[in-house]
C-alpha cells in the first residue's frame, strides 16, 4: 500500500464516531516464546495486534550497536509490529552524517529479526527524545520512513513531548503512540508510585491537538524500587506480593513500603537490614481513571489501545485488562 | 549534631557546588572506599570477578590485549627472548591493520626466517579468529562454510606438526571450529584424544574443556568441567562466574562428581564469589576441604574489599557503599546506618576469627597474605597491637612484591592511625613510610586511586583529631584516581580541595595556625613537601584567612590580611584557580533591595573585598561621629552592606565562595549569613535615628527582610510537614500597624526613590 494511501486511511479512520478501540500488547521479552495459555488469553481478550521490540539500539565502544535482539520461538496469531527501542545517548553521540547509515542498518536488522515472521504494516520507533537531539533523531525517523516505503512509520510520545509538541518538536511519522506511564521520578524517594499517577499524568493532558493520529498505551507492570537510607540504588523487578509480604522479611509501612527487618541476598543482591523496597504497580481503579482521562484527550476516535506488556501474570488478569480496554469502548 | 553526622556534611559540601546537586554525581566504584590491594593474590586476569559494586569489576589494570595466562605462556616458549608486550601486540592485535610492527622484534625475526611454523600457525589462527567474527549489524555472519573448509588444514597441521607446542595448538583450533561449525562429536574427539593427551602444561588445555562442556546436555557434568577451567584459567572465569548459580543447592549434583576435595573447593568457590554479600561461612567451608586454593586466597581479598565498602566508604566519605548519596533524609537515617554500622563491625570481627583459624591450621599457600589480611583487618578495627603483630608475622612470609606493598600501606596507616604527634620523630618515620609505598606503587592494582584513598584516610584523621591544617595538608595530596569523587576539576586542582575543606570548616585560629606553619622558616622536609601543593593558591587561601576574619566581623584584621593581597588577584577571573572576584563581586553591596537577591542591575563599578572593608569601617566610624540627619542614613547603609553580604543579598561573594537554592549545614557556624541577624541590627539602628517617618518605616521594611530570613531559617530546621511560616504575615501586620500611612506603599517599587531618600528630609 502506498505510505499517502495509509495516511489518507488514518485519516478517514480517525474522522470515524465509532468509539471502537483496537486492543492490543507490548511484547517486550528477547525470546517471542508465547505458552498455550499465553495464545489463548490473546484470543480471548480480543488482542489484535502484538508490538514486539525487535531489539535496542545502545552506544557502546563509539558505535551505535544493536543490543537484545530477538529470539522468534514461535509466532502469534495476532498481527506484529516490529519495535525498535534507541536509547538517546545514540543521537547524542552519533554523528549527523552517520545518521542515514544507522537508518539503514536499523532497517536490515529489523527485516533480519522478522524473517520467521509475517510481513509487518507497521513499525514503532521508541526514543525518548530530547530537543537537543530532536534534529537527527527526526531526520533518521524520515530515512527509516523512506527504509519502508509502504509501511505505517509510528513513534512513542512520552507525556511531555505530547504536552509540549513546541519545544519538542513533533516527530515525522504517520502515527504517534502515547505512552501514559512513567510519569513520576522512579528514583525519587518521596513518589508514591512513579508508573502511573493520574494526578501527575492529567497535569500533560487537556490540549488534546497533538498533530499526529494517536494511540494510546497504558501501563500493566510491576516492580519494586530499593531505596538505602533514602537514595535510590536499583529496580528490582522479580520481587512477588506474596514475598513482600512476608513478616519475617519485611516490614510493611503505608501501602507500598516494605522494609529489610534482615541482611539478606536474594536476586543477586545483597540487601541491608533498613533497606526499602517501594512496590509500585497498576490498578484497575487507577487504570479505569487514566481511561476516563484519556478518553476525554482522544474524543471519539477510532483508535489502538496497547496495554505494556506482556508478561507471565498478564493472562491472569484477563477481567482487569478487559474491563480496561472496554472503558474505552 | 554528632560527629558521623558532622562528618557527612563536611564531605557532602567538600565542593564549591551545591551539597545536594541536582545533577551529576559520583557513584558506585567512583566512591567506594578501599585501602586493600584487590590484585594481591594473582595477575590480572581474574580482575572483572575482583569485589564491586557493579556487576563486574571493569577495572583492567595491564595494557595488554591478550590474557596474562596465554601470553606468559608464549614467552616462556621463545625461551624469554621477547618481552610480553611486544608478544602481545603480535599474537593479539596481528590482525589489526594499524598496528606498526615495524619495531617488533618477534615480528622483524619472523620476516628474517625464524620461528616460520609458528608463523605459519598464527596465520592460521587469526584466519579462524577472522572467520568468527560477527559484525553487530550482521552486514557480517561468522563463517561457517569458510570454518568447515579450513578444517582439514588444521587437521593436516597437527598430523604434521613436530613441536608438541603446536600440535596441542592445531588440535585446540579443531576443537573450536568444530564447536562453531556445530560439530560436537569432533569437539569431543579432539578435546579428549588429542587436547587432553597431549604432554604440554597448557592453558589451552581448560579452554578447549570450556568448548566441551559447552556441548554437554547433562548440567552437572557441564558445571563440574566448567569449575575445572574456573581453578585454572583465570581469563574464563567471567564466562563462567555467568554461567553457574548462585544458590548453593543448586550445585549439590555437581559436588557428587567431584572427585577431591580440591575439585569440590573449586566448585563451591565459584559459587562463593557469586555472594554480594557476607560469605565468611563459605570462606570457612571451602578452607576446610582446600586450604591451599588460589581462589581461597582471591575470596578472602574480595571479603575484605566488601567490608570495607560496607564499614569504611561511608565513614570516610559521605556516600553509603556502593550508593550514591544526596541524604535528604538524613537524620531519619541514622538509626539503621548506625545499627548496620555495628553489624559490620561484628561481622569484621567474625571474619578476623576464621581467618586466624584457617591460617593457625596451617596448609593455606599464600601465608604472606592471610597475615597482611589479618593485619589490616585488625587495622580496620583500630587493634593497634594485633595490627603490629600480624604485619610482624606478614612481613616474614611475604614472598611478592605486592605483599610487600600492601604490608606497607597498612605500616603507613598503622603509623598514623595509632599516633599523636607531628614532632620530627614522626614526621620522619611517616616520609620514609610513604616512600616506602610508593616504591611498590607499580604493584599495587590501581595504585593512583590507592594512594590518594590512602592521603583521605590520614587527612580524615587529622580532622577527627580537627587539627584542620594537617587535614587540609593531607587532603591536597588527594588526587590520580579519585579526584572527581573528592574535588572537581583536574589533578592540578588537588589544592583546591585542602580549601574547601577549609572554607567549611576553618576558623580563623585554624587559619592563623596555618599560615603560621606556611611562613615559617625551619620548615620539615615533609612540610615543605606537603605544602607545594597548596603554593598555587597560595592568595586564594591568603583571601580565605581574611574572610574568615570577615565573617567573624573582625574588620580590622581581616582588612590587614587582605592588604598584603596584590590589588591584580581582585581584577582576574581565571577559572583554573577559582577566581571568580571580577565575575561574581558585579553589584553595589550597599544598594537599598526591598526584594529579591536578583532584583536591581549590575553595577558599573564595585568594590574589591579591601574596598569594601574600608568602606564599611568608613561609615562606622561615620556612624559614630556626631552628625544627626545622616545618621540614619549610614546606618542603613551598614545594614544594606550587612544584608547583601548575607544569604539573601545581592553579594554574597563578600563571604562565601558559592550560592545554592539548597545549602545544607557546615561545620562552621553560619548562622549569621542565613538568618541576616547582622543587618538587622543596622537597619534597627537606622529606624531609631530616622529623621521622620517615612524613613522610619523605610528601615523598618527593611527589617522585615530579615526578619522573614530568620524566620525561613529557623523554620529550615524544623520537620518538613511541622513547619509553620505565619510569623512572617504577622510581622506584616505589626508594620502595618506601626505605620500605618507607609507600610502600603512600602509593599511595591512605585515610592522607593521617594523612601529611599526621607533620610534627606528633616
Amino acid at each position: 500500500m502506498n505510505r499517502y494511501l495509509l495516511i489518507f486511511v488514518l485519516f478517514l479512520v480517525s474522522c470515524v464516531e465509532d468509539p471502537s478501540i483496537e486492543r492490543g500488547f507490548y511484547h517486550w521479552k528477547q525470546e517471542l516464546d508465547l505458552t498455550k495459555e499465553d495464545k489463548a488469553f490473546l484470543n480471548d481478550i480480543g488482542a489484535e495486534y502484538l508490538y514486539v521490540k525487535y531489539f535496542d539500539v545502545i552506544w557502546k565502544d563509539d558505535q551505535a550497536i544493536p543490543v537484545s535482539i530477538l529470539n522468534v520461538k514461535n509466532k502469534p496469531k495476532q498481527e506484529v509490529v516490529p519495535v525498535v527501542f534507541i536509547t538517546p545517548d545514540v543521537f547524542s553521540n552519533l554523528d549527523s552524517s552517520g545518521v542515514e547509515d544507522l537508518a539503514k542498518k536499523v532497517g536490515k536488522k529489523i527485516r533480519d529479526v522478522n524473517h520467521k515472521l509475517s510481513n509487518f504494516e507497521e513499525i514503532q520507533i521508541d526514543c525518548d527524545w530530547m530537543p537537543s537531539i530532536k534534529d537527527k533523531y527526526f531526520y533518521f525517523l524520515s530515512k527509516l520512513g523512506q527504509e519502508f516505503e509502504g509501511s505505517i512509520l509510528s513513534a512513542t510520545i512520552r507525556l511531555y513531548q505530547y504536552k509540549y509538541p513546541d519545544l519538542a518538536g513533533v516527530p515525522p511519522v504517520d502515527k504517534g503512540l502515547l505512552m501514559y506511564y512513567n510519569m513520576g521520578d522512579f528514583s525519587e524517594y518521596r513518589e508514591r508510585n512513579s508508573i502511573l499517577n493520574n494526578k501527575t499524568g492529567k497535569q500533560y493532558l487537556g490540549s488534546g491537538d497533538y498533530p499526529l493520529p494517536m494511540d494510546i498505551a497504558l501501563p500493566n507492570f510491576r516492580w519494586s524500587l530499593l531505596f538505602r537510607q533514602g537514595n535510590f540504588k536499583q529496580i528490582c523487578p522479580n520481587f512477588t506480593e506474596t514475598q513482600l509480604n512476608d513478616q519475617e522479611l519485611f516490614t510493611k509501612m503505608g501501602n507500598n513500603k516494605f522494609i529489610f527487618n534482615m541482611d539478606t541476598v536474594m536476586y543477586d543482591t545483597y540487601f541491608r537490614y533498613g533497606d526499602e523496597l517501594r512496590y509500585e504497580s497498576c490498578s484497575e481503579e487507577e487504570l479505569l481513571l487514566a481511561v476516563d482521562l484519556l478518553k476525554k484527550e482522544i474524543g471519539s476516535e477510532k483508535i489502538r489501545v496497547l496495554i505494556y506488556d506482556l508478561q507471565n501474570e498478564t493472562k491472569d488478569e484477563y477481567e482487569k485488562l478487559d474491563a480496561v480496554f472496554s472503558a474505552f469502548e | 549534631m554528632n560527629m558521623k553526622n558532622w562528618m557527612l556534611s563536611l564531605v557532602l559540601l567538600s565542593s564549591t557546588f551545591p551539597a545536594i546537586s541536582c545533577s551529576w554525581w559520583p557513584s558506585g566504584d567512583e566512591i567506594r572506599f578501599s585501602l586493600f590491594s584487590s590484585s594481591l593474590a594473582d595477575g590480572d586476569d581474574i580482575s572483572p570477578l575482583y569485589y564491586s559494586v557493579h556487576f563486574f569489576n571493569d577495572y583492567k589494570v595491564d595494557e595488554y590485549t591478550g590474557p596474562a595466562e596465554n601470553l606468559q605462556e608464549w614467552y616462556n616458549y621463545f625461551g624469554g627472548a621477547y618481552d610480553i608486550a611486544t608478544i602481545d601486540q603480535f599474537i593479539y592485535r596481528g590482525r589489526d591493520k594499524n598496528q606498526d610492527f615495524s619495531n617488533n622484534k618477534l615480528f622483524l625475526d619472523m620476516r628474517g626466517g625464524k620461528y616460520l611454523d609458528v608463523a605459519k600457525y598464527l596465520v592460521f589462527a587469526h584466519t579462524v579468529e577472522g572467520m568468527l567474527e560477527v559484525d553487530y549489524w550482521s552486514d557480517k555472519e561468522m563463517d561457517l562454510e569458510g570454518l568447515r573448509n579450513i578444517l582439514p588444514q588444521a587437521e593436516s597441521e597437527m598430523q604434521k606438526a613436530t613441536d608438541p607446542y603446536l600440535k596441542l595448538r592445531y588440535a585446540y583450533q579443531i576443537v573450536v571450529i568444530s564447536y562453531y561449525t556445530g560439530d560436537y562429536a569432533a569437539v569431543a574427539n579432539y578435546h579428549k584424544n588429542h587436547v587432553m593427551k597431549s604432554n604440554q602444561e597448557s592453558v589451552l588445555k581448560y579452554w578447549s574443556m570450556l568448548y566441551y562442556a559447552n556441548t554437554l546436555s547433562d548440567s552437572d557434568e557441564r558445571l563440574y568441567l566448567l569449575s575445572k577451567v574456573f581453578d585454572n584459567s583465570k581469563s574464563k572465569a567471567r564466562f563462567i562466574y555467568q554461567a553457574y548459580p548462585s544458590d548453593p543447592a543448586a550445585v549439590k549434583g555437581v559436588l557428587k562428581k567431584c572427585a577431591s576435595n580440591e575439585e569440590k573447593g573449586a566448585v563451591l568457590s565459584i559459587v562463593a564469589f557469586k555472594n554480594p554479600g557476607r560469605a565468611i561461612d563459605q570462606i570457612k567451608e571451602i578452607a576446610d576441604l582446600n586450604a591451599n586454593s588460589e581462589l581461597l586466597d582471591i575470596l578472602l581479598i574480595r571479603e575484605i574489599n566488601k567490608m570495607e565498602d560496607w564499614y569504611f566508604t561511608d565513614y570516610y566519605t559521605g556516600f553509603g557503599s556502593g550508593i550514591y548519596s544526596g541524604c535528604w533524609e538524613c537524620d531519619a537515617f541514622e538509626f539503621v546506618r548506625d545499627k548496620n554500622f555495628q553489624s559490620d563491625k561484628e561481622y569484621l570481627q567474625k571474619v578476623i576469627d576464621v581467618t586466624e583459624q584457617i591460617a593457625e591450621k596451617g596448609g593455606v599457600k599464600n601465608r604472606g597474605l592471610w597475615f597482611t589480611s589479618l593485619a589490616y583487618m585488625n587495622y580496620m578495627l583500630n587493634k593497634g597491637d594485633r595490627t603490629d603483630l600480624f604485619l610482624r608475622l606478614a612481613d616474614k612470609h611475604a614472598d611478592t612484591d605486592e605483599i610487600r606493598g600492601q604490608i606497607a600501606i597498612t605500616r603507613l596507616l598503622h603509623l598514623v592511625k595509632f599516633s599523636d604527634k607531628w614532632d620530627e620523630k614522626f614526621q620522619k618515620e611517616l616520609t620514609m613510610a610513604i616512600n616506602k609505598v610508593d616504591r611498590y606503587g607499580d604493584h599495587i592494582y590501581r595504585f593512583d586511586h590507592l594512594r590518594s584513598q590512602i592521603m583521605l584516610a590520614v587527612s580524615r584523621k587529622f580532622m577527627y583529631e580537627e587539627n584542620l591544617v594537617l587535614a587540609a595538608l593531607f587532603e591536597a595530596q588527594v588526587k590520580g584516581g579519585v579526584i572527581e569523587t573528592y574535588g572537581w576539576g583536574s589533578e592540578e586542582s588537588s589544592g583546591y580541595q585542602a580549601f574547601d575543606l577549609l572554607n567549611e570548616n576553618a576558623t580563623s585560629a585554624d587559619l592563623d595556625k596555618l599560615f603560621e606553619l606556611w611562613n615559617k622558616k625551619d620548615k620539615t622536609p615533609l612540610e615543605e613537601e606537603l605544602f607545594k601543593e597548596l603554593e598555587p593558591y597560595k592568595w586564594r587561601l591568603t583571601d580565605l584567612w581574611g574572610t574568615a576574619y570577615f565573617r567573624e566581623d573582625d574588620l580590622g584584621k581581616a582588612l590587614k590580611i587582605y592588604e598584603t593581597i596584590p590589588d591584580s588577584v581582585w581584577r582576574v577571573e581565571d577559572w583554573r584557580f577559582h577566581y571568580y572576584y571580577a565575575g561574581e563581586l558585579d553589584n553595589d553591596p550597599f544598594e537599598s533591595n526591598m526584594f529579591g537577591r536578583s532584583y536591581g542591575e549590575a553595577a558599573e563599578e564595585t568594590y574589591t573585598k579591601p574596598e569594601f572593608i574600608k568602606e564599611i569601617i568608613r561609615l562606622k566610624t561615620e556612624l559614630d561621629g556626631p552628625m544627626v540627619k545622616e545618621k540614619a542614613y549610614y546606618a542603613l547603609l551598614l545594614g544594606n552592606a550587612y544584608y547583601n553580604m548575607s544569604y539573601n543579598g545581592n553579594s554574597y561573594y563578600y563571604t562565601e565562595y558559592s550560592w545554592s537554592s539548597y545549602e545544607g549545614e557546615y561545620p562552621r557556624k553560619r548562622d549569621y549569613y542565613f538568618n541576616s541577624s547582622r543587618a538587622l541590627a543596622y537597619y534597627e539602628m537606622a529606624e531609631t535615628y530616622a529623621p521622620n517617618d517615612a524613613y522610619a518605616a523605610f528601615a523598618y521594611r527593611m527589617q522585615l527582610k530579615c526578619k522573614r530570613d530568620a524566620i525561613n531559617y529557623e523554620q529550615e530546621k524544623v520537620d518538613y510537614d511541622k513547619r509553620n511560616y505565619s510569623q512572617i504575615e504577622k510581622e506584616w501586620q505589626i508594620f502595618a500597624e506601626k505605620y500605618p500611612k507607609h507600610a502600603g506603599k512600602l509593599t511595591n517599587c512605585d515610592h522607593f526613590a521617594y523612601y529611599s531618600n526621607a533620610w534627606r528630609e528633616g
